[in-house]
């Protein structure tokens, strides 16, 4: 279990450093009521209207760079919404083996966490649905060995059983291999019996909860490894379209830009993209608006006087508009304070916490990168081509939007580019042991 | 029942070139703060305040040179209130979760070495897991060079971004590498833990490929390097290394014409043969360096290779001449006042008398084993001497001091992160639970052990344990559980290359079928074609006349299947 982030605003900088975790995505009621910062450009209360006014279950894929905060976006839609509507969240890197996924384990864990919701919300359903899903089960379990769990009866509710069958199943999901091959085959001649379970499981829970429509959040998929990520789209995609209730996919951003990408768009709603927050526009001029959502992102986790104005203004400029690299950029410029011996984040610690980070890039960027990076700073746009995907892919470019999509260098990395001649040409040689 | 003798460890043989207990060793912390510069020392005291005040953060440190590394491990290790753990990456070793999911503590700092060498498939599963990563509570700290932060950031992109920083512990400091590499040289060398084993051999490693590179190396310091590095290799039980690292030795003692470092390198031989159980060769060897020993009036040399061939003898059952041997080893160890090696040498005239059936004075010598490895501090040879007394215990079927015994040696074997011993203690607890009929306990003892024994890719011994386990559910009975693990033996010993043992488990899943209540044998059947093995049975022949409940095949008693831990 992850440890909860303190719900009080550090008033220390050993409290900050405890406070700014780059890890921790928002996910609790208590973590969002006390960090969340709301953002104008937020796909997700479009997606909330969406959802309230459209009854006919729809795809979405959701998408943004590494770190932009599609999970804590997604956590603020399930509160938003979670008065009208059962929301199924999970993630797949959870229930899943994200090094080996495929279309029927991601149908089968969401069939499995629906028994599970249901299980959870002591949903009584009918024993017609319940014999159906029941039927389903046991011919996979079969296959299976699950054990057997001491005084669990079959009753005629979606109980015990099933949700011992659930949790069982997806940890060998998860942990063996075997399992999953044997699951999978099972499955996959089976696979309009496991829609047909999501959907009485669907409608079980819509019943049973007055009619509220059922969502899935599916998180992670984006964190599995490109070619994974692409099969599951590209060729599943009538699978995964298939089960009749809303599903939100977190897909990989990259796989946008990719040229078959337009097949896959036709068929899901969106993408929703979650945009870098901008402290400045294409013209380079300030952003206002930005920069104030940069500013309190830092300010609602840290006591006044902390940080001083002009530090967090820097800050908030370095920032390349994604969350998780400013918290970064605000705990290292902590740690620099504090191995100074100061008692607040001045301007010099976030300077020497900018120098860090933009080391790490050093390291990262070739001599060719480099220059390609000059380019896109004076052009603001980027070729649909790998070598561009991955300067997008390791955060050196970032996408905007205001109005248009437009794309710039990461300003931490910028300094990097007055020296480009000196870089180092791309080699290969181990230099540790 | 009497158990036999385990295996002696490869870990408890004081090494020839040790340093004296005595020897005048700088204090540990003047010689971290000798280590290191200053603007080193900034950035450690950084990666301590931000792991002390932050929970399961993951940092990188750069290093160029293994002696900057292992200086600011050092440092770390001194400085930093936390349990500290290692783990070093390899091509066949690239997931760390299970170790760092072992760990009792609420809270550690966990040092990950050379991930350079398990690239590039290290990347793309520390990708993959970094989820999980960020479940444990610990701080993780992933040393890593120039080139492996590169091929992290751009291969385990999720993972890399998933820092809290990148601090630096290169220095220009020539004095740094001088003073780590004389440190390493001269420092005793003994079992810690697993972790601090394996970072000590990418250490050695790391320091020959830096020397030999020299225009003009030196020699005799590469002898003495892979010296220690076969002895590392050794206590890790990975025998190809050891025995390049002593061939290299050989080498390199020849090359430089020195006698003292070509015996040791003889020893190690002498060791890795006896190890592959090549009695004769190792005789061979440890005859060589014997000589060179007494020649050169090295009486702790001369002392560890009579200890060395009292194994050998031990190991053929030559229970006499491997008592003379172990006697002249403690004369000299007591003439020398060297108890750490009287102590192994007293281990081991214990375990001769467990060989010759002599459980009384088998305990009388593991007592005083004992004694002495506690009294020195020596946790994991003082876990052997627990191990062979619980053996003892349950010869005279006292299963509760036997339980006793076996699990203090397991406390400390799994603390020690020493998963193969600790997978032996794991077997003979299942044995005691299994002797006292709690069937339940006996399977969850087992079970921890075939996770282990799978992990390490022990097959001949995963198979064995498999085979307990079946033996368990036919007492129960439980057909359809035993041919389960009849299923998962014949698999293991099929990977193990034993078809001596694969034919064993298809005669025992012939005489349960016979057991089994007629209904239930398709089932059991089908299981087995499951898993894709042949049929074993002729649904014609009548039942074997020995049919017996017990299935094992013959060299799989628990007795083989013990430690060869275990000192």
């Amino acid at each position: 279990m992850e440890t909860p982030l303190p719900l009080t605003k550090a008033t220390t900088l050993k409290e900050a450093l405890r406070q700014l975790d780059p890890e921790r995505a928002l996910s609790t009621p208590d973590e969002l009521d006390a960090f969340f910062v709301r953002r104008d450009d937020s796909p997700v209360e479009d997606l909330m209207y969406l959802l309230d006014s459209t009854p006919q279950p729809q795809k979405f894929l959701f998408t943004g760079h590494r770190g932009s905060g599609k999970s804590t976006e997604l956590a603020h839609l399930a509160r938003l919404i979670g008065d009208r509507v059962t929301v199924v969240r999970y993630s797949v890197k959870r229930v899943l083996n994200l090094f080996d996924l495929s279309y029927v384990d991601v149908l089968l864990s969401l069939a499995l966490q629906l028994m599970q919701e249901a299980t959870r919300r002591e949903v009584e359903v009918s024993p017609s649905i319940l014999g159906r899903v029941q039927d389903f089960t046991r011919d996979i379990t079969k296959e299976v060995e699950i054990g057997r769990q001491d005084g669990v009866e079959v009753g005629a509710e979606v109980g015990a059983e099933l949700n011992f069958v659930a949790g069982k199943l997806s940890t060998k999901l998860r942990m063996e291999d075997v399992t999953r091959e044997v699951v999978r085959e099972t499955v996959q001649r089976r696979i309009s019996d496991l829609l047909e379970s999501i959907d009485v499981l669907g409608q079980g829970l819509r019943e049973a909860l007055g009619g509220r429509p059922v969502l899935a959040i599916i998180e992670d998929i984006d964190k599995a490894d490109l070619d994974t990520a692409k099969r599951l789209f590209y060729e599943h995609t009538a699978s995964l379209i298939e089960p009749p209730l809303t599903i939100i996919y977190t897909f990989p951003t990259p796989l946008r830009y990719d040229n078959t990408f337009i097949q896959v768009r036709s068929n899901f709603s969106g993408p929703l993209v979650l945009p870098n927050l901008k402290a400045r526009r294409r013209s380079g001029e300030d952003d206002g608006r930005g920069l104030r959502i940069i500013r309190k992102i830092l300010t609602c986790r840290l006591e006044d006087g902390l940080m001083d104005d002009d530090a967090l203004d820097r800050m908030a400029r370095l920032s390349s508009g994604i969350p998780r690299e400013l918290i970064r950029l605000g705990r290292q410029a902590a740690l620099e304070a504090l191995k100074r011996g100061r008692e607040t984040i001045d301007r010099d610690a976030v300077e020497h916490a900018a120098v860090r980070l933009r080391n790490d890039h050093d390291v990262l960027l070739d001599r060719d990168q480099r220059t390609r990076l000059r380019t896109i700073h004076e052009e603001k746009s980027i070729n649909n081509d790998e070598a561009h995907r991955d300067l997008l892919h390791n955060l050196s470019v970032l996408e905007y939007r205001n109005g248009s999509v437009w794309y710039d260098v990461n300003p931490l990395v910028l300094p990097l580019l007055d020296d480009a001649d000196d870089a180092p040409a791309e080699d290969h040689d181990g230099d540790a042991a | 029942m009497e158990m036999p003798p385990d295996t002696p460890p490869t870990t408890d043989t004081p090494a020839p070139d040790a340093a004296a207990p005595d020897a005048a060793a700088p204090a540990p912390d003047a010689a971290t703060e000798a280590g290191l510069d200053p603007a080193v020392r900034d950035e450690l005291d950084m990666v301590r305040l931000l792991i002390e005040h932050t929970r399961g953060v993951i940092v990188f440190v750069r290093y160029r040179r293994v002696a900057e590394r292992e200086a600011a491990v050092r440092y770390l290790r001194q400085r930093l209130r936390l349990p500290f753990h290692e783990f070093t990456f390899a091509k066949d070793r690239l997931d760390p979760l299970p170790r760092l999911r072992s760990f009792d503590a609420e809270r550690a700092c966990v040092h990950l070495y050379d991930v350079e060498a398990a690239l590039p498939r290290v990347a793309g599963v520390l990708n993959l897991k970094r989820g999980a990563f960020a479940e444990v509570p610990h701080a993780l700290i992933v040393w890593v060079g120039d080139h492996g932060l590169r091929e992290l950031a751009r291969h385990a992109p999720d993972f890399f971004a998933w820092r809290s920083g990148v601090f630096d512990a290169r220095t220009d400091a020539p004095e740094v590498t001088r003073h780590m590499t004389q440190t390493a040289a001269t420092e005793d060398l003994r079992y810690t833990t697993h972790g601090d084993l394996e970072r000590r051999a990418s250490f050695y490693a790391g320091l020959i490929e830096e020397h030999a590179a020299h225009d003009d190396p030196d020699a005799a310091f590469l002898a003495r390097m892979n010296c220690r590095l076969a002895e590392v290799s050794l206590m890790l039980r990975r025998l190809d290394d050891a025995e390049r690292a002593a061939e290299a030795a050989l080498a390199w003692a020849n090359e430089a014409d020195r006698e003292a470092e070509r015996a040791h390198a003889l020893f190690y031989l002498g060791r890795i043969a006896d190890e592959r159980r090549g009695f004769a060769e190792a005789e061979r060897w440890y005859r060589q360096a014997l000589e060179i020993y007494e020649q050169q009036d090295n009486m702790r040399g001369a002392a560890a290779t009579y200890h060395q061939l009292g194994m050998v003898a031990e190991e053929r059952r030559a229970f006499d001449n491997a008592e003379q041997r172990y006697r002249r080893a403690l004369e000299i160890a007591m003439r020398q006042g060297d108890e750490q090696s009287a102590a192994s040498t007293y281990y081991h005239l214990g375990c001769v008398a467990q060989g010759r059936q002599n459980p009384a004075e088998a305990e009388r010598w593991f007592e005083e084993a004992r004694r002495l490895f506690e009294q020195q501090g020596n946790d994991q040879y003082a876990a052997n001497a627990y191990h062979s007394l619980g053996t003892i215990a349950e010869g005279r079927r006292d299963l509760e001091e036997a339980e006793r015994w076996y699990r203090r040696a397991l406390k400390i074997r799994d603390q020690q992160g020493d998963e193969h011993n600790a997978a032996n203690s794991y077997h003979h607890l299942g044995h005691v639970a299994e002797e006292r009929l709690a069937f339940e306990e006996a399977i969850r003892w087992y079970c921890r052990e075939l996770e282990i024994r799978e992990r390490l890719g022990d097959n001949r011994r995963a198979a064995i344990t498999c085979h307990e386990l079946a033996r368990i559910e036919l007492l129960r009975p439980n057909y359809a559980g035993a041919v389960e693990w009849l299923t998962r033996c014949a698999q293991a010993f099929a990977r193990a290359s034993e078809p001596a043992g694969v034919n064993r488990t298809e005669a025992n899943v012939r005489r349960l079928l016979h057991l089994a209540p007629a209904a239930e044998r398709p089932r059991l059947k089908q299981r087995w074609r499951a898993a894709g093995l042949p049929p074993v049975w002729d649904d014609d022949a009548p039942a074997p006349p020995d049919a017996t409940p017990d299935p094992a095949p013959d060299d799989a008693a628990p007795d083989d299947a013990a430690p060869d831990d275990a000192a």
